[in-house]
């Protein structure tokens, strides 16, 4: 399915595909992204500053004193029409460990009471998903999760707190997610992992990418701890 | 290696350059300067890439001293320099001024426009964090420990300074010397409206007609709600007909976004590489830097243009930073040595 290409300001050029989240359109977005990221070391595509995937589109950022939105659209379209019969490649696959302890895990109840659900039986579901990190936003690191079991949707908090723990582990509507820094949120925090998913002072400062996929694998306290020290 | 140490500090002064953009994809602001043509132009009279740290001043200045001698340039919002240790000497902006070892300077409250920025050849040199100097307050990294300069920091300068300048302007006696000539600004706004051209967003046509009507005919004050990541805008709310949820997509800086509230919010440096709200407008290129100098209690007006005048205008920006390496004879990153002694353009 050819996506549509159009502006975004006078610097940027944004591909969309139809405005639904299928896994079609998730192996589309991580193709296309693969590719124009790797051309990034060519002459043409150089001058692209920023490609950015979300969940049915790409964001591609260019230098206006070097092309115009019309010569940006131009390359797009070209790679487009040479990528499309390219195999995505296979994406990566991290485990991620996750203590579910009631210390790191303030909504659990209200998760598991909202559906009728053991404590055991929440935290087995979401252990039994594998998950695909559909787009990183919402502050450095934060990956957004596809593939959350449907009876654990959950909707997002009437009232955000202020200061959700790095690490947390957290569900917000049909979506996982894990709280990459200290920051305000919404989402139902159901555990927390001791892995740090941004680190600013490395070379690849985040440890997830947009088409990753994800396997949650449980933890107790003391390995909380002991891989917290070890980092 | 040589320091500009930080007397007074001011309402908020960030280390800044042109940012972070490869990291968007990680969910990391682009950042860097608010008013990217104020920040190039002062580089460009100190000889420095475009890509050097200066100092970001907003709404009340630092005092600062310069413990060697240093070549500094200050552009973009007036605040009233005056040199503060020996006799109060009012320092020129949009110029390259030599400062003695030992020159204290103060920036004031801005008179007109909402950030200054302050270059020195060589740059300032505090450690680059993932391709950039620019301080990400949000994350608390880069800059400066991550964070707005406070009384009694010391900033190092890039080593490039260490050649003892031998523009011809230079007195080594006087606290401060430049030359006649200075080179033309970003024009500030003047008065209560700041008229910013846009292209319209991909989803303008979902508010009502007469809501598309208001946005083109009416002035949308910043609030105090203002900051480095956006400015939220107040005005009647503006009607989307259609509320249906999106998925987060890209967004840039400029962007203007309109939440469910109808109060339009105009991304910034340091907004989040994605947004979920729809997008009824950007703020061309050309105009962001005249964007950054707009301060709260002022208004904005949004003036529909063309893709094509939105290039032309950018181009015209970067001619004028071009005649900027012209006046002064300084080539971006020479080393001041090595450099041509008499500026090539006349005294105005």
């Amino acid at each position: 399915m050819m996506p549509s290409i159009r502006p975004l300001g006078d610097s940027a050029v944004i591909i969309h595909w139809s405005n639904a989240d299928d896994a079609e359109i998730s192996r589309s977005v991580r193709q296309l992204t693969h590719v124009l990221n790797a051309c990034g070391t060519s002459d043409s595509a150089a001058r692209f500053t920023a490609v950015v995937p979300a969940f049915t589109s790409i964001t591609v950022h260019f230098c206006l004193s070097r092309m115009s939105f019309q010569e940006a659209a131009r390359l797009i379209e070209q790679t487009l029409s040479r990528t499309e019969d390219l195999p995505a490649g296979a994406p990566a696959i991290i485990e991620i460990p996750v203590c579910f302890d009631e210390l790191f895990a303030p909504d659990l109840a209200d998760v598991a009471g909202r559906h009728q659900l053991e404590w055991d039986e929440v935290i087995r579901r979401f252990l039994g998903a594998e998950y695909s990190v559909r787009m990183v936003g919402f502050s450095p690191g934060f990956p957004y999760l596809s593939g959350l079991p449907t009876e654990l949707a959950t909707p997002r908090r009437s009232s955000p707190r202020l200061k959700v723990p790095r690490g947390s582990v957290a569900i917000g509507g049909a979506q996982a997610g894990i709280y990459s820094q200290e920051t305000p949120g919404g989402w139902n925090i159901i555990g927390r992992t001791p892995l740090s998913l941004f680190n600013a002072e490395v070379t690849r400062p985040c440890l997830l990418t947009a088409g990753d996929q994800v396997r949650f694998v449980p933890i107790s306290v003391d390995e909380f701890h002991r891989w917290q020290d070890e980092q | 290696m040589s320091i500009v140490r930080v007397i007074r500090a001011g309402l908020l002064t960030t280390v800044q350059d042109l940012g972070r953009p490869g990291f968007r994809q990680f969910g990391v602001p682009t950042g860097g300067a608010m008013d990217r043509f104020s920040h190039e132009l002062a580089n460009r009279l100190v000889g420095n890439l475009p890509t050097a740290a200066t100092l970001e001043m907003t709404l009340s200045g630092d005092e600062l001293e310069f413990l060697s001698p240093t070549l500094i340039a200050i552009t973009g919002a007036e605040f009233s320099p005056i040199t503060t240790n020996l006799e109060q000497l009012s320092v020129p902006q949009n110029k390259p001024v030599h400062v003695a070892a030992g020159t204290r300077i103060r920036f004031q409250a801005a008179q007109r426009g909402c950030r200054c920025y302050l270059a020195v050849a060589g740059g300032f040199s505090v450690p680059e964090i993932m391709g950039s100097r620019s301080t990400l307050l949000s994350s608390k990294l880069g800059g400066l420990r991550g964070r707005a300069l406070k009384t009694g920091d010391e900033l190092p300068v890039g080593d490039f300074n260490s050649a003892e300048p031998d523009v011809s302007f230079v007195s080594e006696r006087a606290a401060i010397s430049f030359p006649a000539w200075f080179v033309r600004p970003l024009a500030l706004p003047a008065g209560d409206v700041v008229t910013l051209r846009v292209l319209p967003g991909e989803h303008s046509s979902m508010m009502s007609a007469e809501s598309q009507f208001r946005f083109r005919d009416e002035s949308f004050l910043v609030t105090s709600q203002s900051d480095r990541m956006g400015y939220r805008l107040a005005a009647a709310p503006l009607i989307l007909e259609n509320t249906s949820d999106m998925l987060s997509e890209g967004t840039a800086m400029g962007t203007v976004q309109l939440p469910p509230d109808g109060r339009p919010i105009l991304l910034m440096a340091d907004s989040a590489p994605t947004g979920g709200y729809r997008r009824i407008a950007h703020v061309i290129s050309a105009d962001l830097p005249s964007a950054a100098q707009a301060r709260p209690g002022q208004f904005l007006r949004f003036v529909e243009t063309t893709m094509e005048e939105a290039r032309s205008l950018f181009q015209q920006q970067r001619a004028d930073l071009d005649h900027a390496i012209t006046m002064s004879g300084l080539m971006p990153g020479v080393r001041i040595s090595e450099r041509m002694t008499e500026p090539k353009g006349s005294a105005p």
